[in-house]
């Protein structure tokens, strides 16, 4: 894979076509549209234009476009016409840049310059090649035709130079007027941007404050108060035997769930030398990370919050215990695998009340972690997202203080507990800017719409870790008429010259000066800009943990009244999180690793409560809080504390694109602002059934392994007495003719179910890669939906307090794979190599391989699903043929990567080595070894000892399918 | 080509039956008998020889069998092998159940071909029809004018239950 | 000699006394006058179902699978139920004609043409769901190994799919010439009998020029014996080749060797129970009662409680073998079948094909024609169950519960299936009305027995 470095170039194109994705839907229900053979526009002669065959036709002259497609003017500099070919795109090769991602850096594959697909960057000292779901499937909010086409003065289309005189004019208004002036971003992690906002601050004396819906202001405040030092804490599990976490959803949406799963999972290898780590999850209601701990306690928040009291007192001694008596021994227990693990252990809280993490610290504190398993991350480069800050700039907003508003990247109007509010305020701020990437509630209400870039169109840089840096840089030329927001706000100081040369500055003057390896300027930009990461010392200065009194925090903690109502709390999906990337299909059809439900959010109710109520899983039913109100359908969760309806937010948006537009209720109204923080949960909450039934797009309904050995596992305990605990029994396999002989590269791939979280970011990169199509809530309620890579999830034990295991399912690519037998047409057949291959051309689609496939990963094409939104087809892999109606699929093993890797080889004339060939499931996972796949014939290959490994076995071996993809049986730590 | 034929037309099969083995008896040769159905043991009785349809049948059951194998075998083990499900390509068992059918299948036709050939029957050919009622109730007898007597095969035909005989010019292709 | 093998205890074969041209005359009559009200209604209703039917089916081919209620787990339910239920039905008319005819069962002789017709159109409705089931049906033609030019790409003669495709045909095929040489003579007695010369020259044609000469008729009759022998063998081998669509699968609950014997049973005991329906029909329509005699429904009914029985051994032996095997999945399905969600569908196939055809050792209810109309319906209606059954319920839960769904079947799929019916009787009611409907000249022929057995 060569990564070749340029400067980020690329098409312009401003196509808006009909029909997004959510049509699939529609067309199911609408059977006229069903009758189309083809999608809409498919021939008609402007569409060619846009299509992907022709897509070197438009590089070519996509200089003289751009005026055209009403894009902004881009100096000759940045366009690379095809007139004179740009020696670094290769019709057919991939080129790779480096770039960053929402803090995680990667590598953008581009074909022939259309972004279309997202890998992580494995120089990265701190993800270190992992990216989550939402990271895969941002590539494709890049061609959402929702976007903006440029920025809106009161929504009418304006030009950029006209926008800016306006919006300065309506600035310097407001400061004659002695008007506050706000500039609202999330909080930010970026060097050069933070530096411009500064600069843009002091010029206009505006005020820059932070807001994030889901905060983790409470830790930083808690940092503050502890160690007086507003920062987050930067964590290292590689260290920790012992992780208690209340409510921290570490390896899904919490902090740097990407990291975190990385060195969390290093851990869960029993063959780790430190030993496995023993994981204890106290929370609410299921979350990733709980599904994968040791040891889960479902407890409401008032319990946990008890226990962690308790845990307080039996570590320090300090504060008061208010344990109920059910909970003494979880204490105990907490208490004494902690002490026993002194500077070796970890204790983390999700909770958004401040006291909370205060105690946190203090336990970590006295239990010698800092330095060890955590240390406040006092990042030079970081703001910190300030709920109490943002609340009284809502407040100010309506006290008519405020004159001038920028919204950077933020939308409280939709995320904001009390959006009311919001709207209000904003009504009474004259000049109100929102810069967005396409509509949302904010943007709608803002006098000024500053259309921004999407961030593979975009410069910028990121501070990962206290000695790292990553390069966000463009990869694509931007395909409407946006601007990325330094640049607007460079333009509105008069400053001259683009943001690429400003970064291009801050970077010689900021980083080069730190680093001596290379001597030139030029040479550091040009290295950092190929490598996307550089690691620089420094960036965080140590911050003292000394000793400090959580006395009044405990008793502030004790004094919340819970009352006797439900405790409603909102958590976030890994896939849909805050909703910024609701519209998102890819997203939107990921099922939940948990509840394996698609296209909604829900009201989680535990079994215990809906047997009371006689609630059943798709009861439309109406949640209420003393403020907040929404209807949507329940859902009985195991795990879930009695007195808890948990709910997601990112859903309910009013003004969104197609796809997000409606779907589910907005539950960030639920959060409330208690102790000088947003909570996520609230008290005195009632649930009614309005007695309607809306069945949820769940892609499992049947949750028990019907006591089959399905998923194998076992405990620490036995296994350290027997590697081959768990996996003892071995299905006697008889043959009753030879096999084929296998020479050659034999490919095979291993599974391991004990590091394995179920983050689902397989499912996305899969999709991506393979041009898996979109169904729609509809098809997939009708269970079908289409994706290659599936994550089964059991339950096993009390539903209250469920054991759950994940398991990727996909084709197993069995040597007597069952599906090829009974095709007629050998549209299914089998390949030297030990793969079983679909021949989409020749399948005639008898669906019989699909019933014979006892692991049912065959996925039919009940449609011709829909691409006629020509922009969103841009990210098709031209690699993978996409699939018409009436034919079968399924994981090819990613065909495309092993020729690639082959060809690679014998281009370099050389034997392919180990590790040469990732497929797209692998790569993308963020967990150690989670996915192992090689040539079973090279014996010193990893997967070979993955294989010859006492935890391997085939799912179902005693059918005699000898299936190439094996798993390694999961092991808790008890 | 036309021809005379001294025609005899029975309404009862069993006197029909009888009368075929007293005329074979005294060594006229019948021409042919058209009945509206099989009359068993006319056939026996007027000497018409054993058929050799199940003898074509064989024969043509036989190169079903051996095309259908063959071909079989061909095509998945030596044209273009490919490996199905990890099985042999010559997995003879797979290939009974299609040698089989097509076995019964190139039996069945080629057999009725064959009897429509040796009894020239093909759409739109022009049936002789004596009379009517031979597809009916009527049992036709006809003896070749030129190869017998007339008035003593009238009388013998006569004495034994033919409701009327008479000599009829037939054309025997019309 | 040709009398010795006629049993002295054969029952009457033909009621009344009739001269060998009433007997035409009763047959072939209904050709040449004009529609009965009874048929006109009939006919109509038939074609109405089917050309719904045949609406329903251009649009689901035109849109795609995806408008059937099928999902990943169940990719097969009522298209291939209805496939083997046609199948099924048709096997009794073979049955018959071939199998009946080598045992030298003359009572055969009133009903095998109506037979044989019902076995080729059933067999033509049952045709139609591996065609329309296909997600591409506008290729299905690469079934067939022909010379291409994929470098001669042939097709997997491993699979059952394939097995079936030269079955299917096979029988189609053979059934119809069959059948066809059968009517020869017959059509060659409207020829000679009708006034119409439009007729005389069609049935002219049709009949091939058959004269009825006693040397067409010896090889007529070797002709006969001959395919009734090909088509005996056939007629199993067919319905054994579709059990083997489920049984070579791994699928718990159709992966049994008990399957060829056991679908075989069921073919002929739903065969049988659609011709009684047919027959009983028929002969009030046609009013034919002396040649479709009671007794031909009474021997039928025989064959029916026969039948049915085996089939119940089979359910029986099946979970036996479930419960013998100690294989949890195989066990699992079969608990699955009986108490599962799909225990309606279970149950209704028990009660219908093993239970009511209890009722026919009783000669009184099998002489019952009412009673044994409405049975052979409850037959019909428990054979197409046991199909369902067999189909759905297995695949609906397999090995992985992951993949465990549920499926109900769309308007689309019960319209098809509606439309099937219209074209079968659409077509039954076409044949009586202009094909002798009675192997005229096969009845006379054993009609001078059953005189003489009086």
């Amino acid at each position: 894979m060569s990564k070749i470095e340029t400067k980020g170039t690329g098409p312009a194109d401003a196509s808006k076509t009909e029909g997004y994705w959510q049509d699939v839907e529609n067309k199911v229900l609408d059977p006229e549209a069903l009758n189309k053979e083809f999608p809409d526009g498919e021939f008609d002669s402007f569409s060619v234009e846009k299509s992907r065959r022709s897509f070197l036709k438009i590089m070519g002259f996509s200089v003289t476009a751009l005026p055209l497609t009403g894009c902004i003017k881009i100096p000759v500099r940045k366009a690379i016409p095809y007139l004179h070919k740009n020696d670094t795109v290769i019709p057919g090769v991939a080129n790779w840049y480096a770039s960053t991602w929402k803090g995680t850096p990667i590598l953008v594959k581009t074909r022939e310059g259309r972004p279309i697909k997202i890998e992580g960057n494995d120089k990265s000292s701190v993800t270190m090649g992992g990216v989550d779901s939402q990271g895969q499937a941002s590539v494709l909010s890049l061609y959402d035709s929702n976007r903006f086409n440029g920025p809106q003065m009161d929504s009418k289309s304006v030009e950029w130079d006209q926008f800016d005189k306006a919006l300065k004019a309506d600035i310097a208004k407001s400061a004659e007027a002695g008007k506050e002036f706000y500039i609202v971003t999330p909080g930010l992690n970026s060097p050069s941007e933070i530096s411009v906002i500064e600069k843009f601050s002091s010029k206009f004396g505006a005020k820059h404050i932070s807001y994030e819906p889901s905060s983790q202001y409470s830790a930083a405040k808690a940092n503050e108060m502890s160690f007086g030092k507003l920062a987050l804490n930067e964590y290292n599990f590689k260290n920790a035997n012992v992780i208690v976490s209340f409510e921290a959803d570490f390896l899904g949406t919490w902090g740097n769930n990407i990291a975190n799963t990385k060195q969390y999972s290093s851990r869960r290898n029993p063959k780790n030398a430190m030993g496995m780590n023993k994981h204890i999850q106290i929370e609410a209601s299921m979350s990733l990370t709980g599904s994968n701990a040791d040891y889960r306690y479902t407890r409401s928040t008032e319990e946990s919050r008890n226990i962690l009291l308790s845990v307080l007192k039996g570590i320090t001694g300090e504060g008061s215990t208010k344990v109920i008596d059910t909970n003494s021994d979880v204490v105990s227990g907490i208490v004494k695998e902690l002490k026993a693990n002194i500077g070796k252990s970890l204790v983390i809280s999700g909770d958004r009340d401040i006291d909370a993490q205060v105690i946190v610290n203090k336990i970590n504190q006295a239990l010698g972690s800092y330095g060890s398993t955590l240390n406040v991350a006092n990042n030079k480069y970081a703001t910190v997202a300030n709920d109490a800050d943002f609340n009284s700039f809502v407040t100010s907003m309506n006290s008519g203080e405020v004159g001038v508003a920028f919204f950077i990247g933020t939308n409280p109007v939709y995320d904001y507990f009390d959006s009311a509010k919001v709207t209000s305020g904003i009504a009474k701020v004259a000049t109100s800017v929102s810069f967005a990437m396409s509509a949302d509630e904010t943007s709608s209400l803002c006098k000024y719409v500053a259309a921004s870039n999407h961030n593979y169109e975009s410069w910028s840089d990121t501070q990962v870790s206290g000695k790292e840096l990553s390069f966000t840089q463009p990869v694509i030329q931007a395909l409407f008429g946006t601007r990325m927001y330094p640049e607007t706000l460079l333009s509105l100081m008069d400053e001259t010259g683009s943001f690429h040369d400003y970064i291009k500055a801050f970077w010689a003057k900021n980083f080069f000066t730190k680093q001596s390896a290379l001597a030139t300027a030029t040479d550091f930009w040009n290295k950092s800009l190929h490598d996307g990461v550089v690691s620089l010392e420094g960036l965080s200065p140590k911050v003292n943990t000394s000793s400090f009194s959580a006395k009044t925090s405990a008793s502030k903690l004790a004094s919340i009244k819970y009352g006797t109502g439900l405790n409603i709390v909102t958590y976030r999906k890994s896939t849909t999180k805050d909703g910024d990337m609701a519209n998102n299909p890819w997203l939107q059809e990921c099922p939940d690793p948990i509840t394996k439900a698609t296209w909604d959010n829900y009201a989680m109710v535990s079994p215990a409560y809906a047997k009371e109520k006689g609630i059943k899983s798709g009861d439309v039913v109406t949640v209420k809080s003393a403020t907040h109100t929404v209807t949507i359908p329940a859902i009985v969760q195991p795990g879930t504390a009695k007195n808890t309806i948990a709910i997601a937010v990112g859903y309910g948006r009013k003004v969104a694109g197609k796809v997000a537009k409606n779907l589910g209720g907005n539950a960030f109204g639920f959060n409330s602002f208690v102790h000088g923080s947003i909570h996520n949960t609230t008290s005195f909450g009632s649930i009614t059934k309005t007695g309607k039934f809306k069945g949820l797009a769940q892609t499992q309904t049947h949750h028990s392994m019907e006591g089959r050995d399905i998923v194998r596992e076992t405990t620490f305990a036995e296994y350290a007495q027997n590697s081959k605990s768990g996996n003892e029994k071995k299905a006697k396999i008889v043959h009753i003719y030879p096999p084929h002989k296998k020479d050659g590269h034999q490919w095979a791939m291993t599974i391991d179910l004990t590091t394995c979280t179920g983050c689902s970011s397989c499912i996305i990169s899969c999709n991506a890669e393979n041009n898996v199509p979109v169904v729609g809530r509809q098809e997939v309620a009708n269970r079908r939906e289409m994706h290659w890579m599936r994550l089964d999830r059991y339950y096993k034990g009390d539903e209250n307090q469920p054991e759950v295991m994940h398991m990727p399912m996909l084709c197993q690519h069995c040597e007597n794979a069952p599906c090829e037998n009974v095709c007629p047409v050998m549209a299914t057949v089998h390949s030297s190599d030990g793969l079983n291959q679909q021949v989409y051309n020749r399948c005639v689609g008898t669906r019989y391989c699909a019933n014979n496939c006892p692991y049912k990963v065959r996925r039919f094409n009940w449609f011709n699903y829909d691409r006629s939104d020509k922009l969103s087809n841009m990210v098709l892999n031209p690699d993978v043929s996409t699939r018409s109606r009436g034919i079968m699929e399924k994981c090819s093993m990613c065909i495309q990567r092993i020729q690639e890797g082959k060809l690679e080889a014998k281009r370099e004339r050389r034997d392919l080595k180990d590790g040469d060939i990732k497929l797209a499931c692998q790569q993308s996972c963020p967990a150690e070894d989670g996915i192992v796949f090689g040539d079973m014939n090279d014996k010193d290959s990893k997967i070979s000892k993955h294989i010859g490994d006492d935890r391997n076995y085939a799912v179902l071996e005693e059918l005699n399918v000898q299936p190439r993809v094996t798993y390694m049986t999961k092991i808790r730590n008890k | 080509m036309k021809k005379d034929f001294v025609i005899a037309t029975f309404e009862c099969d069993e006197k029909l039956l009888h009368t075929t083995e007293k005329v074979i008896s005294k060594n006229i040769d019948i021409y042919d008998i058209y009945t509206p159905f099989p009359v068993h043991g006319l056939d026996e009785a007027m000497g018409i020889k054993r058929s050799v349809l199940p003898y074509v049948t064989f024969a043509a059951g036989l190169t079903g069998l051996l095309i259908a194998m063959g071909f079989q075998v061909w095509t998945s083990a030596i044209d273009w092998p490919i490996i199905i499900g990890g099985k042999p390509f010559l997995s003879i068992p797979a290939f009974i159940p299609i040698t089989f059918e097509i076995t019964i299948l190139l039996g069945a036709h080629t057999t009725v071909a064959a009897f429509l050939l040796m009894n020239k029957l093909y759409p739109g050919k022009q049936a002789v029809i004596i009379d009517p009622g031979q597809t009916d109730d009527k049992f036709i007898m006809a003896i070749e004018k030129d190869k017998t007597n007339v008035e003593d095969v009238t009388a013998l035909l006569k004495e034994n239950g033919a409701i009327e005989v008479r000599v009829q010019n037939i054309d025997l292709n019309p | 000699m040709s009398d010795a093998h006629v049993s002295k205890f054969r029952q009457k074969l033909v009621t009344e006394d009739r001269t060998y041209k009433q007997i035409t005359a009763d047959v072939l009559d209904t050709l040449e006058a004009p529609p009965t009200k009874a048929w006109l209604i009939g006919f109509s209703i038939s074609a109405f179902f089917l050309t719904i039917g045949v609406m329903v089916m251009i649009y689901q081919v035109s849109t795609g699978i995806g408008v059937w209620g099928l999902n990943k787990t169940v990719g097969w339910s009522w298209d291939i139920t209805n496939f083997v239920f046609w199948v099924g039905i048709g096997h009794a008319g073979t049955l018959i004609s071939a199998i009946l005819l080598i045992f030298r069962q003359r009572w055969r002789t009133g009903i095998n043409r109506a037979a044989e017709a019902m076995t080729i159109f059933a067999v033509a409705c049952a045709g139609i769901f591996p065609l329309i089931h296909a997600g591409r049906p506008w290729l299905l033609y690469w079934v067939f190994p022909y010379p291409n030019t994929r470098g001669a790409l042939w097709v997997n003669f491993n699979s059952p799919l394939l097995w079936d495709v030269f079955a299917i045909s096979t029988y189609l095929t053979v059934s119809v010439v069959f059948w066809y040489m059968g009517l020869l003579p017959d059509l060659a007695s409207v020829r000679d009998r009708t006034k119409s010369k439009m007729r005389k020259m069609i049935y002219g044609i049709a009949c091939f020029g058959w004269n009825g000469s006693t040397r067409t008729w010896h090889h007529f009759e070797v002709l006969s014996l001959v395919l009734a022998g090909l088509a005996t063998p056939l007629v199993l081998s067919v319905h054994t080749i579709v059990s083997m669509d489920f049984a070579t699968s791994i699928v718990p609950g159709w992966h049994t060797t008990i399957f060829p014997p056991y679908f075989v049973a069921g073919a002929v005991f739903s065969g049988f129970a659609m011709v009684c329906t047919l027959m009983i029909i028929t002969r009030k329509v046609m009013n034919w009662e002396n040649y479709i005699t009671v007794n031909h429904i009474d021997a039928m009914c025989k064959v029916i409680t026969l039948t049915g029985s085996m089939v119940g051994l089979a359910y029986g032996t099946e979970f036996f073998m479930a419960w013998y095997s100690g294989n949890p999945y195989e066990q699992y399905a079969f608990i699955n079948r009986a108490f599962g969600p799909y225990w309606w569908a279970y149950w209704t196939m028990i009660s219908c094909n093993v239970i009511t055809p209890q009722f026919f050792w009783f000669k009184k209810l099998r002489r019952n024609m009412t009673f044994v109309f409405i049975v052979s319906i409850f037959v019909n209606i428990g054979m197409w169950f046991e199909r369902f059954v067999i189909i759905t319920t297995s695949l609906h839960r397999d090995f992985l519960p992951s993949s465990w769904v549920m499926y109900s079947p769309t308007w689309v799929e019960i319209w098809t299936f509606i439309g099937t019916f219209g074209l079968f009787f659409t077509l039954f009611f076409l044949f009586i009305r202009f094909l002798p409907g009675i192997a005229v000249a096969e009845v006379k022929s054993v009609y001078r027995y059953a005189r003489d057995n009086k």
